[in-house]
This record gives structure tokens, sequence and C-alpha cells, in this order.
């Protein structure tokens, strides 16, 4: 039997050695440029790959991916402010006058919105939507009424102090009308000594404004203004020290109507490419005869979209994609909003066809893809939409390469 | 060593010495037309050419004591020519291989076809005895190699065709199949009239039987999991693919097999005609200690970095250590040669394989013609049709006495020289004494 395997191994060495000879000596091109010319042959075709560029959706969250988020009742998101407790004393004279002006103002921290580029996006846009929830309380020992009480704003001075006007009361922040922007809390609030008053209004005018304040840089105050009475049913007991509480919690809702310029939302990605060497990409390259971009986006936010993409070789997530000299910048795609949660889904689809050089970048190992999306006023009046959670944003970019190779039969 | 194992070997032993103790008688008994091959036409000793790619018959109708060596190779695939692979050889050697080359390469595969190759190879010794005046045992020894390969006009469609105009793909027949086989084996071949009778028509029998030892079996196929489709679209990739392999660790004894030969042939010596039919490689091989592995895929991203590395982490577990049935290809022949018209003889040829676990290459036509510009100098011409290389061509030429014959022929097809696509090699050895 070992003699058999000598057959076949002397067998198959002899074999390949006549293949290799036939090979080596009459079948070889002498240079690699004449075995290129030999395997690209006389007939050329053009081979067509669609190659993914991405393929996401992009929810509000994705938007806010560096902000604090809560998920309102009907799945509107919203961003909650930081929660804050007013102190305000009420003062022995109450007994005896037994009607008191009340105020409590306290400074919002700067910091209370953070100033990213969504925050910034939504100060610029008009917020129509944010629940404020109020605790009441006191330490005295009688039953405290708050007549016609309301939240404001007031700004503040370099020390702190809300700024007044010349009779000496507080210099609240107007609207266009020129009247106070105020969110009344009711006629009157009847709060038992001991007890915890909670209730909860919408407070989107006030909020409006105090997220342009803060993105402003701009020192505020919200202040409670009431008329203080005590009730006169039992025996009140109020000591100096005595203060009235409250405590407050508000969320502004992605329930605005942007600016006509839009609010603008930039994701930079890094992505793996095809892989290819830079020697096997320069030759890919050399065979391309043309290329071209397909973007698709559906939108199912109630706002319409303006999409960008542009892409960079190489991991550059550092980089403004945008603004870089070499990027690739794809035509942008515009998308109508969704009318509504139950509206159909629009969707547009852009192709274009672009140079060959242009699908180089996503050749090597890496890529960096940068996605602009400008949300601008939706189809409901007035511009309006709410962002949910569950609405996504998909954009499905690809690129197509044609290569040149050699015709088949 | 398993029972069953142990009788498989004693039987294969004891047919072997069958065979030796048959030669011995024939050695002992030596006819006496052996003695004066002289007398006999020369020409009318290789009458019967055998077939390129093994002839268990070879060298042993003529009735006469003989000696062969004989070597044979082919190689053959359906897209590539010689002037490609050795482009591709020669790019790869100086490491400048790149994917637009492979590119080229897959569009020469034919589409509706998809990229096949088929190979063999065998080394064969082999002694000729005649018993009597009409009986010859041939015994003999001979390694084989058989291979073949599929890449299914699907798979190789996405790379080829891109995927621009259709986005699924399947592996199909994707598969590679390989043996390599040690056979010996006793070959008779009974004649109706003694050869020196050359005014009756002549009735050749002949049937042998190898002995054959599994030294190596491969195989590696997929299997398309509920039949979905690969999905390679320009957004995502879909598979759900097993893949399989079955081979054995090593090279050596790996099972039993025994796998049979017949023949027929009618020859009119005076008008010139004959006509044979052959039956070649009829049985199985059973292979021991074949490992079993398999991968299953189950892919679906959107990223192209997922299926790279699914691709990397690859790796086929063992599941099973089986012994298989294999078959190798049988070959039906037809051949119908007629050489009225001295000193031309026309040979016309059907060559069909039939069954076989590996991948069959397509039916054959073989038109030879044999001119002898002089008795003892043949040079031997013919085409070549069907196959996986296409139309051939088949040249040979060699020198072909009363004692001794030395031969070579080979066979191109797909083109000439270096446009082609299969090539097949023989070479003979032989003395007549």
């Amino acid at each position: 039997m070992r003699s058999v395997r000598g057959w076949v191994s002397g067998g198959g060495a002899t074999v390949l050695a006549i293949a290799g000879g036939v090979i080596a000596s009459g079948c070889r091109p002498d240079s690699v440029t004449g075995a290129r010319e030999q395997l690209a042959g006389d007939d050329t075709r053009a081979v067509t790959y669609r190659l993914p560029l991405t393929r996401e959706a992009y929810g509000p969250r994705r938007f806010l991916e560096n902000t604090t988020t809560e998920v309102l009742e009907d799945g509107v998101l919203a961003i909650p402010l930081p929660s804050d407790t007013l102190r305000g004393p009420v003062g022995a004279a109450l007994l005896f006058t037994r009607r008191l002006d009340f105020e409590i103002a306290e400074r919002v921290p700067p910091g209370a919105l953070r100033r990213d580029e969504m925050a910034s996006a939504i100060a610029v846009s008009e917020i129509r939507r944010a629940p404020l929830r109020l605790v009441l309380y006191h330490t005295s020992r009688a039953t405290l009424v708050l007549v016609e009480p309301s939240l404001a704003l007031v700004r503040t001075d370099a020390s702190g102090e809300p700024v007044r006007d010349d009779s000496g009361a507080l210099d609240l922040e107007r609207g266009s009308s020129g009247a106070p922007i105020r969110v009344p809390l009711g006629d009157r609030l009847e709060i038992a000594r001991g007890q915890r008053f909670e209730l909860e209004r919408e407070a989107a005018p006030v909020v409006d404004r105090l997220a342009e304040l803060l993105v402003a840089r701009e020192p505020v105050a919200i202040v409670l203004t009431a008329s203080l009475r005590v009730s006169g049913s039992d025996q009140p007991r109020v000591r100096p020290g005595d203060a009235l509480f409250l405590i407050h919690r508000v969320s502004v809702a992605l329930d605005l109507v942007p600016p006509d310029s839009g609010i603008v939302i930039r994701r930079t990605e890094v992505l793996d490419g095809l892989g290819f060497s830079d020697l096997d990409a320069d030759d890919i390259e050399e065979r391309l005869i043309g290329a071209g971009t397909i973007v698709d986006v559906e939108n199912e936010i109630p706002f319409r979209l303006r999409v960008h993409l542009a892409y960079v070789g190489g991991r550059r997530a550092n980089e403004d994609v945008f603004e870089a000299e070499d990027r690739v910048l794809l035509e942008p795609l515009t998308v109508a909003g969704r009318r509504g949660p139950g509206g159909p889904i629009p969707r547009e689809t852009l192709e274009v066809e672009v140079p060959g050089s242009r699908v180089r970048p996503l050749l090597g190992d890496d890529f960096t893809l940068g996605i602009r999306i400008r949300l601008l006023p939706g189809p409901a009046p007035g511009g309006r939409g709410a962002l949910r959670i569950m609405d996504l944003v998909r954009i499905d970019a690809q690129v197509f390469a044609d290569l040149r190779a050699r015709g088949g039969s | 060593m398993s029972p069953t194992r142990v009788r498989r070997r004693a039987r294969g032993g004891a047919g072997f010495l069958l065979g030796v103790a048959v030669a011995a008688q024939a050695i002992a008994v030596r006819p006496a037309h052996a003695q004066e091959p002289e007398d006999v036409r020369v020409e009318d000793l290789y009458r019967r050419i055998p077939l390129v790619g093994g002839d268990p018959f070879a060298a042993l109708t003529e009735g006469r004591r003989s000696l062969s060596l004989s070597t044979h190779a082919t190689g053959e695939n359906n897209s590539l020519g010689l002037n490609d692979l050795g482009a591709l050889l020669l790019l790869a050697e100086r490491d400048s291989l790149r994917p637009t080359d492979a590119l080229d390469a897959l569009g020469l595969v034919p589409r509706g076809d998809g990229l096949t190759g088929y190979g063999t190879g065998e080394v064969r010794l082999r002694v000729g005895l005649p018993v009597s005046s009409r009986l010859t045992v041939g015994i003999g020894l001979q390694a084989r190699g058989y291979g073949s390969f599929r890449i299914d006009d699907d798979a190789v469609a996405l790379l080829r065709d891109g995927n621009a105009t259709r986005s699924e793909f399947t592996l199909g027949r994707t598969r590679g199949d390989g043996l390599v086989t040690a056979e010996a084996g006793v070959h008779t071949v009974w004649r109706a009239a003694p050869p020196d009778d050359r005014s009756s028509p002549r009735l050749t029998l002949g049937a042998g039987v190898r002995y054959v030892e599994p030294l190596f079996y491969g195989r590696a196929l997929s299997v398309l999991e509920d039949v979905d489709p690969i999905l390679v679209s320009g957004d995502s990739v879909r598979a759900h693919i097993t893949l399989s392999t079955a081979r054995n660790s090593s090279v050596g004894a790996q099972g039993i097999g025994w796998l049979g030969d017949l023949m027929a042939r009618l020859e009119w010596p005076s008008p010139g005609v004959a006509f044979e039919a052959m039956l070649q490689d009829l049985g199985r091989v059973s292979v021991d200690r074949l490992v079993l592995r398999s991968e299953e895929v189950d892919l679906a991203t959107t990223r192209l970095d997922d299926v790279v590395d699914v691709v990397d982490s690859l790796s086929l577990t063992v599941r099973d250590t089986v012994t298989a049935d294999v078959s190798p290809p049988a070959l039906v022949g037809l051949t119908a040669s007629v050489w009225s018209w001295a000193p031309v003889q026309f040979d016309g040829r059907l060559l069909v394989p039939v069954g076989g676990d590996f991948d069959r290459p397509p039916p054959i036509v073989e038109l030879l013609a044999t001119w002898r510009p002089l008795r003892r100098l043949p040079l031997r011409s013919g085409v070549r049709l069907g196959g996986r290389g296409g139309v051939g061509v088949r040249l040979g030429v060699g020198w072909e006495a009363a004692r001794f014959y030395v031969r070579g022929s080979g066979v191109s097809t797909g083109g000439f020289a270096g446009e082609a696509r299969g090539l097949a090699a023989e070479l003979d050895l032989g003395l007549w004494f």
C-alpha cells in the first residue's frame, strides 16, 4: 500500500509538473500588466453593485440622546426641568391683617435647561405644552387661603433679587400684548394645616419664555403671587417663622411650532466600509465608470424634514463632516410631515448619479457619516406638532457603483 | 478492527491471491503464439484504442503477455482557459491579485452554468497473461483520484452580475468532492476465436473487478434552510445556511470497496469494422471514519461588518464520525471503429458518465483518426464534443512495435493551447513478451 501511495504522490507530482510546465512555458504572461490584459479581455460590461450607506431609524430619543427625557401619557416626549422648592414667609402679621399680598420668587438655576443643540432648538420654537405639577403646604396652625394665585416669571438682578418697577411691584415678564405672562392656578386655593395641596396646570406660555431666557443666559426667577388670607372658622395660630412652601415640577413637552428656519439636528456616525486595502480600493476606483446614491426617507413625525447626508473616509467622529474639505455631500431630500398619528407615512426617494470617485471613501475600513436633519413646521395648523416616542424617521441611503468588468458569455 | 472490516479485508486478500494463482498458471502455460508476435501484423495489435482516462481492458484483448505502465491526468473546467489560469497564477505569485482581476475572471463563467471543474488522475501497472488461446487475465495495481467541484451559477451571480437588478441568491448545487483510492484488480478477457483467426468475426468479452481501498475522501456542500434564498440587497443581508463537510482526518486506508468493469467487443478483421461497449467503475466504496462537520449560519443584518464577522468566526463543529458509501462516476463507453480504408482507422466514441456521487461531466462524443505514415508510427487526431470544456481536439503519437509500445496523447477542450479550458494527457508504456 505504501508503494501505491508512492505512485499517487509521484503520479500527482508528475501531472502537476507537466501542467505547471505547460502553463509556465506557454500560457503565462510576462508581466503583471500582461496578466491583467489577459484577464480583462476585449469585451467589457458594467457590473452594478448596491452598497449600504446607512439604514437607521431616528426617534426623538436619538434627537435628544444627551438630554434627560420623559414620556408623557399620550406618548409625547418631554424634557423635565429640575424640580425646585420655593419658600415664602407667612408672618404673624397675617393674624391681624387677615389678608396679605404674598409673593415667592426663586431664581431658576442657569443649567436647568441644558444648552445643547436640541434645547437651543426648542428654545427658538414656540412651546405649546408644558405640564406643571405643584405641591403647596405650610407650617402654620391655620388654614391658609390663596386667592387668585398665579405663576409668572421675573428677571433677577446681579444679586439674584427680582427686578421691580418704580412702585416696588415685581416687573413680570410680559407677552407680545404687553400683559404679564401668567399661569393662573385657580381662583381660590384653601390649604388646611398639615395638608399637602397638589394640582396640575398647563404652563406652556411661562415655560416657552423661561426656555428662551435660560438659553439666552438671562437670569430669571419663577414667582408665585397671590393674596393670602387666613380662614376664620378655627383658631388660627401663625408664628413668625411659619412659611408657605411651593414645590414645582415642570416638563417641556416636544409639542411645539418650529421656527421657519427649522430645528437642526446633527449626528455623526463612524461606520464600517467595505474593508479594501488602499491598493485594492485604488484599483476599484480605476474601474468605476459611474455611481449614484439613493436616499429614501420615511417620516412618521409631524414635522416636515429636510435631510442632508455627507461622508468622508476614515474615523473622523470628532469632525463636522459637512465642513470637511474632502466630504462627499449627497443631494438633500425633503419629506412632508405626517398628518396626525394615524395618517399615512410620507416617504420620499431621491436617486442621483454622481462621479465614480465619490464612492472611494466607502471602500476602506471605515467611513464617517454626517447626518443633518432639519425639522420644519409641519402640515398641522400653525405648523405645530408633537414628537411622540414611537415616531421615527427612517433614513435608508445606498450607493450604487458601476464597475467595468470583462464581459460574460 | 471490527469483524466486518476483517471480513472485508479477508475477501479482498483472497481475491488478490486468486489473481496471483491464475497468473502463475498462465506463466506456466505459455501459449505458442505468444512467442511469435512478429507473425502478427503490427497494426492489428493496436486496433483497440484505449479510452483516455483509464481503460481497464487495455492490452488484454490481444491474447499476449504484456506488461504495461499507464498514467493519465484530466483536468477540465468550463470557464477559465490556460492563459487565464496562467495570468491568475502570475498575479497571485507577485501579490498583485486584485478584486477586479477576480471580477474579470468571474466574467468568464458562463451564465446559467456556474463554475464547474472536474479532474481525474491515475497511475496503473498491469501484467496481462494469457491463460489459454482464448482467455487472458490481467492483474493490476493502480492508484486513482477523482475530484469535482461546482459553484452554482446563482452563487457566482452575486459577484459576477452585481446586486442591482437582483437581490436574491442561492448557493444551489454548490459542492466539492474528492476521492483518492488505491486499487488492485483482476480482469479477464475471453475471445470467441483465436487471435490469429482473421477469417471470422471476433467476439471479445471482458469482465473485471477491482478491490478498492479509499485513501482519502472529502466532501463539502451547503444546504439552504427552508428554501430561503440569500438576500443581499443594498440595505440588508439575510441568509440561513447550513454548511457541512465530510472528510477523513488523514490520508491512509479508510475503508473498502469493489468496482467492476465490463466490456463486449465485436470485430470483423477482414472488412475492418468493430463495435464495442464498455461499462467501467460500477460499484461503491465504503469509506470509514468520515468526520462530519457542520455549521449553521443564520444572518440578518444591515451591516456589512456583521457578515465579515460571521465569515471570520465560521468554525465547523464536529457532529459525528460515520461510515459512508461513495460511488465514483461510472462510465458507459460505446465505440465504433472502421479501418477498411487503410492506412487510416476511424473511431467514433460516445462516453456517458452515469450515476456516482460526484458532479458528473456531460456526455462526450469523440471522433478519432489514426494514420500510420510508418507501420509502427501512429499519428492520432480527433475532435471532442461535449464535456465541460466544450469542443476539443485530441492529438497523439507513439511507437507501436511488435514487442513494445510507447504512446502519448493529449486532449485539449474549449480551444487550443492557451485557450484550452480542459486538458487530458495520457502516457502508456508497454511490453509484449
